[in-house]
């Protein structure tokens, strides 16, 4: 909300800078986000009055005028066509600063000497175009600083006020605060009345007292209704409303003043009215013009023509106060900040009435309100002002007293604190907060947020200062429970693909319906969000695959070629979240390869990829095996599951082309995706010390011919079946094919073994022996040839 | 016998000079095969020995071993010494070059948002907080009523929200986290919780989504102090030592007394710039006691057990740290972006 100083001071003396005052509020829960000075250097303005009028001798489209401020006659040419004699002008003399920074000076337009200058809105800072002169009412007083006059001159505090400080959202609820934390007296509104003997015509029911246990009315006649002063127009101005009429603004100056919302009614088109629910359908023309259709919900006012306001958020076309109106019915209420809030959020209509209401206005001051609004039209319109008829709710709790345990004791602990029970009381009295045998009895303007006794901590805490409070390490035990197993596995695994030269990216979980489409994944109970940004981002991912196909895409078509990129990040199958790392590869392995055998290297060869999984997940501790996988998004063939103790924890190999091509995608791209929330289940091995031989080893090698069709893992299971106990470790050395040395249809495999035994040395009959007995047993189980061992 | 004396003293000096002026290996070994070889000058002149008196060959003997040892030794080290020269030379004449770029594969880099998280996980972890989790779906009993935020509150306004078509909500702030964990555990309890959290909301500074961290650590006789020291040490180790930080009353539903902390701008060290909006400080985070209505909702003793929350904006902090000015940056993973961190 916008306050302008000005206006505050009406209520409280600031004498401290404004740039101090903004820090204190800030400094004790009231934000100031802006400061903004209005005009800071407008001067030398007064009012003048235009006593006589000439053509200008040299130029047709200008005049020369003579405007007196009450002691001088000043000569001024001026070019408006809205001026006449007699008008009552703002005129800046020589000297005067105009906001831009113009300054007047006395010069000769056209041979004329012109001393100063007739002013428009635009010219002033007060309106962005104007279209001539700003006329001035006609009792506004010759010869007065206009700058003060009119509040040209201002700085406006702009505060972010939160949910619980209803009570801040007026200027006088703010100069509250300021006279608290400046310690200076808070002055009243003033709300002199003389009541005339004017009944309100009207009945009044109200058939929701629970959400209106307060509704007042009174009615109040004038002869006609008189323009808006230029200092109340301007005030509203600063706080961002524009006039519309006298009683409107008088209710809306009010509204921003004390923070009561107020309506009136034109009391000629009013019947007895009721305070209830609406019906379903029922409609109201309001008066932004638009058409509503309420619900048995929300709460309206009606009379027996219909609904004549939507409670506490805006009135209706039918009864509206115009400026031909001269009988008004001024509505002062209490609305419930629950249904208000309901009505203004389903009907989407967020009025400054209804802001305040939904964060609660003081019961206690609806009357007051409406005494000020009354003072104002009497003094501004000459109104007769009837009594005021009230439809009150005894026994609503909002009207009782509240109360809160106090104790200094339990707020210090709270707190860490050892705050004197003074400082406490001193803090609480100024509050107006008033104790009453260790009760704290709570102003009827708190009553909506201070409710127990840490609400009293917090605000004995903001004004004695935060920075009253020490800062103490809390004592350190040991954590008190242990990381959960996935996120220690998040830990481990995100280095290890860092360490092959993938890339950590973070991406929207919400992805595109085109996105499931063009990945072929399944659309079954996709977790959709009902009020997304965008379609691009509706849908929570069933996988992290179109996310890095994504940004594969954004960085080839950045000429980014090789990309290494993974994610460790959430899918969603059906409601079941789980965590997921996915990487994807695309080019060379080396950055820029100038040697030409490195430039062949690529992540993205299927099996360079089975190498990654292989070690990362070693590395863990995991030992996997592979299962044939038909994954659609994969190429047909170059594909695995990959299980670790029997369960799938995930799969790997080549996106399918097709799928990659549908994100302009053409080279071979590789992808891995692991469930971390599954492989975390898994027990990995635990680590063992295996003895290391002091004995030497003895190596021997096979070479294999076999058919082309022959699998890898058929010749392992056999291996591991037959294998020797002298045998350590074996491995693959070498693979040939050779159409002209083996035939079209044939490889050769070289195989080297290592033989050693931990308590002995093994001698070379004993190897030889095991050797040709495996290498016989290989022959006779698989359709192979030993070309030589 | 003083000629073979003389002869082996003439031998041993005459050597020792040609050793001397040895420059290649093959003529020293030349040399050696010519002084102590079978036929060389050595054996030559101990042919001599046998016309001598028994009672001198032991002298001689002695005497003959003696240049034979010396001249030995001569020799060796001459050939090492040549040996090491021509290694030198052969090493010298490598052609490799040396300001040609290195290759390897190049390190992965950690997402910067990750490294800003685990960087304030693993100073949370040295205050004893251990790491939980939560979902990025709630119900909208976790991700607000639990939380004090009753329906029709104005508080809900704090906090665009984003509802799945079952009803259910993506959480506005890992703050749910708090009830799942008061939950399942009963006080003492000490956890902080990184995570994702969304709202409807999109320009330089905000993202539909992003992360938070929420803190909290709930016993007996936990006070505002504490929070105070717990998050004035964690911007400090954060943000520097001299970096000044201030506590600002402010207002969350599931925290009284709440506020906002504030660090000074590190662009204008408090003066007032435009990446502070000129107020000389940054907003860093939240936090507040546990508010007592929590408590309730999760059956923990209201009046036995106090506590502390806070919430961190990680992506916030990661473009503070990094000086990234767009938020958008840090989801568009720009390889050429991801590379400087």
């Amino acid at each position: 909300m916008k306050y302008p100083i000005s206006w505050l001071k009406e209520f409280v003396d600031i004498t401290i800078p404004i740039q101090e005052l903004a820090d204190k509020l800030s400094l004790s829960g009231l934000e100031v986000e802006v400061i903004d000075q209005i005009n800071p250097d407008i001067c030398n303005i007064v009012v003048g009055k235009i006593q006589k009028i000439e053509k200008h001798p040299n130029a047709d489209k200008l005049n020369v005028t003579w405007v007196t401020d009450g002691k001088d006659t000043h000569q001024i040419v001026c070019g408006a066509k809205n001026i006449f004699e007699g008008a009552i002008v703002p005129v800046s003399l020589p000297g005067a600063k105009l906001p831009g920074g113009l300054v007047i000076k006395k010069a000769k337009l056209r041979d004329v000497e012109s001393c100063g200058m007739i002013c428009s809105e635009s010219e002033l800072g007060v309106k962005d175009t104007s279209e001539g002169i700003w006329l001035l009412p006609q009792d506004t007083p010759i010869g007065v600083d206009f700058v003060d006059y009119a509040t040209l001159k201002d700085t406006i505090l702009e505060i972010k006020v939160l949910p619980n400080r209803g009570d801040c959202q007026s200027i006088y609820g703010l100069a509250r605060e300021i006279s608290v934390l400046l310690n200076t007296p808070l002055k009243q509104p003033n709300t002199s009345l003389t009541l005339s003997d004017l009944p309100l015509s009207q009945k009044i029911t109200v058939e929701t007292p629970s959400t209106c246990p307060l509704y007042t009315a009174r009615k109040i006649q004038f002869d006609t209704m008189p323009a808006t002063p230029l200092w109340m127009m301007r005030r509203l101005n600063l706080c961002g409303n524009r006039s519309i009429n006298l009683m409107v603004d008088i209710t809306n100056y009010v509204l921003l003043e004390l923070g009561q919302p107020l309506h009136t009614f034109d009391a000629k088109k009013l019947t007895a009215l009721t305070i209830g629910n609406a019906t379903d359908s029922e409609k109201i023309q309001a008066l932004d013009g638009n058409t509503y259709s309420l619900n048995s919900s929300m709460m309206v006012i009606k009379d027996d023509s219909g609904v004549q306001a939507i409670a506490g958020v805006m009135g209706a076309k039918p009864s509206e106060t115009t400026p031909e109106s001269t009988e008004i019915v001024l509505e002062a209420a209490y609305f419930d900040a629950v249904s208000v809030r309901k009505t203004t959020s389903s009907l989407a209509l967020r009025t400054e009435s209804a802001i305040r209401f939904e964060k609660g206005v003081n019961i206690e001051a609806v009357e007051t309100a409406s005494n000020r609004a009354s003072h104002l039209i009497q003094q501004l319109a000459g109104a007769k002002v009837g009594q005021l008829t009230q439809v009150k709710s005894e026994t609503d709790s909002r009207f009782a007293k509240k109360s809160i345990p106090f104790s200094s004791k339990a707020i210090n602990a709270l707190l860490g604190t050892t705050f004197s029970e003074a400082d406490m009381f001193r803090v609480l009295n100024a509050l107006e907060i008033t104790l009453d045998d260790h009760n704290a009895i709570i102003p009827a303007h708190r009553r909506h947020d201070l409710q127990e006794l840490p609400c009293l901590a917090e605000e004995i805490a903001r004004l004695i200062g935060y920075d009253q409070i020490p800062s103490i390490l809390p004592p350190t035990p040991l954590a008190q429970t242990k990381d959960s197993p996935l996120s220690t596995l998040q830990n481990t695994l995100g280095p290890i693909f860092k360490t092959h030269g993938f890339n950590e990216t973070i991406n929207f979980t919400m992805i595109s319906p085109s996105d499931i489409q063009k990945c072929n994944l399944s659309t079954k109970d996709l977790q959709e969000i009902s009020n997304p940004m965008s379609v691009e981002e509706s849908i929570m991912r069933p996988s992290l695959l179109p996310s890095l196909l994504k940004v594969a895409s954004h960085n080839l078509n950045r000429q980014q070629n090789s990309i290494k990129i993974y994610e460790i990040g959430s899918q969603w199958t059906g409601p079941t979240q789980e965590t997921y790392l996915a990487a994807l590869t695309i080019g060379q392995t080396f950055d820029s390869p100038y040697v030409s055998h490195l430039k062949t290297v690529t992540q993205s060869n299927f099996l360079t990829l089975k190498g990654i999984v292989e070690t990362t997940l070693a590395s863990s501790g995991y030992q996997p095996t592979f299962i044939k996988s038909e994954e659609l998004y994969l190429h047909p063939v170059l594909q695995l599951k990959i299980s670790i103790n029997g369960a799938i924890i995930g799969e790997f190999g080549n996106i399918h082309p097709s799928i990659a091509k549908r994100y302009d995608i053409t080279d071979q791209a590789g992808y891995i995706s692991l469930n971390l929330s599954q492989l975390s289940q898994q027990n990995s091995a635990a680590k063992r010390y295996q003895e290391l031989s002091k004995f030497p080893s003895t190596r021997r090698d096979v070479a294999i011919l076999a058919p082309l069709t022959l699998g890898y893992d058929a010749i392992k299971t056999q291996i591991d079946a037959h294998l020797p106990s002298q045998v350590t470790h074996y491995n693959l050395f070498d693979l040939f094919e050779s159409e002209e040395k083996l035939g079209k249809d044939n490889k050769s495999l070289a195989i080297s073994f290592t033989y050693q035994a931990v308590d002995r040395n093994l001698t070379d009959d004993e190897v030889n022996q095991a050797h040709i007995q495996l290498c016989q047993v290989l022959s006779q189980t698989l359709p192979i040839t030993i070309r030589d061992h | 016998m003083s000629s073979i004396n003389d002869q082996l003293a003439q031998l041993q000096t005459d050597s020792l000079a040609k050793i001397e002026q040895v420059t290649t290996l093959l003529i020293l070994e030349d040399i050696k095969t010519q002084i102590l070889g079978k036929t060389g000058a050595l054996t030559e002149i101990l042919k001599g020995l046998k016309d001598l008196p028994n009672s001198e060959k032991p002298i001689i003997g002695q005497l003959a071993n003696t240049v034979k040892t010396t001249l030995t030794t001569a020799i060796d080290s001459k050939r090492s010494y040549l040996e090491e020269e021509a290694l030198a030379s052969q090493l010298a004449q490598t052609t490799i070059d040396i300001t040609l770029p290195g290759i390897a594969i190049t390190i992965g880099k950690t997402h910067p948002i990750t490294q800003t998280i685990d960087h304030i996980v693993s100073l949370c972890k040295q205050l004893g907080f251990s790491v939980a989790q939560g979902p990025d779906i709630e119900t909208e009993y976790t991700n607000f009523e639990a939380l004090n935020v009753p329906k029709n509150h104005p508080a809900r306004d704090m906090q665009d929200t984003f509802y799945m078509k079952n009803g259910n909500v993506l959480r506005t702030h890992t703050s749910p986290a708090q009830i799942h964990a008061m939950t399942a555990q009963k006080p003492p309890i000490k956890i902080i919780v990184p995570g994702k959290v969304y709202r409807c909301d999109a320009d330089v500074t905000h993202s539909p989504m992003f992360h938070q961290i929420e803190g909290l650590y709930v016993d007996k006789n936990v006070t505002f102090a504490h929070l105070k020291g717990t998050l004035e040490w964690l911007l400090k180790e954060l943000f520097g030592k001299n970096q000044k930080v201030r506590f600002r009353p402010s207002y969350f539903p599931f925290t009284e007394p709440s506020t906002e902390v504030d660090v000074a701008c590190f662009k204008c060290n408090g003066d007032g710039c435009s990446l502070c909006k000129k107020t000389g400080w940054l907003e860093i985070l939240g936090a507040g006691m546990v508010n007592k209505n929590v408590f309730r909702h999760v059956d923990y003793d209201a009046e036995q057990f106090t506590g502390f929350a806070f919430g961190l904006g990680v992506d916030r902090i990661a473009m503070l740290k990094f000086g990234i000015s767009d938020i958008r940056l840090l989801y568009e993973n720009d390889i050429r972006f991801l590379k400087q961190f």
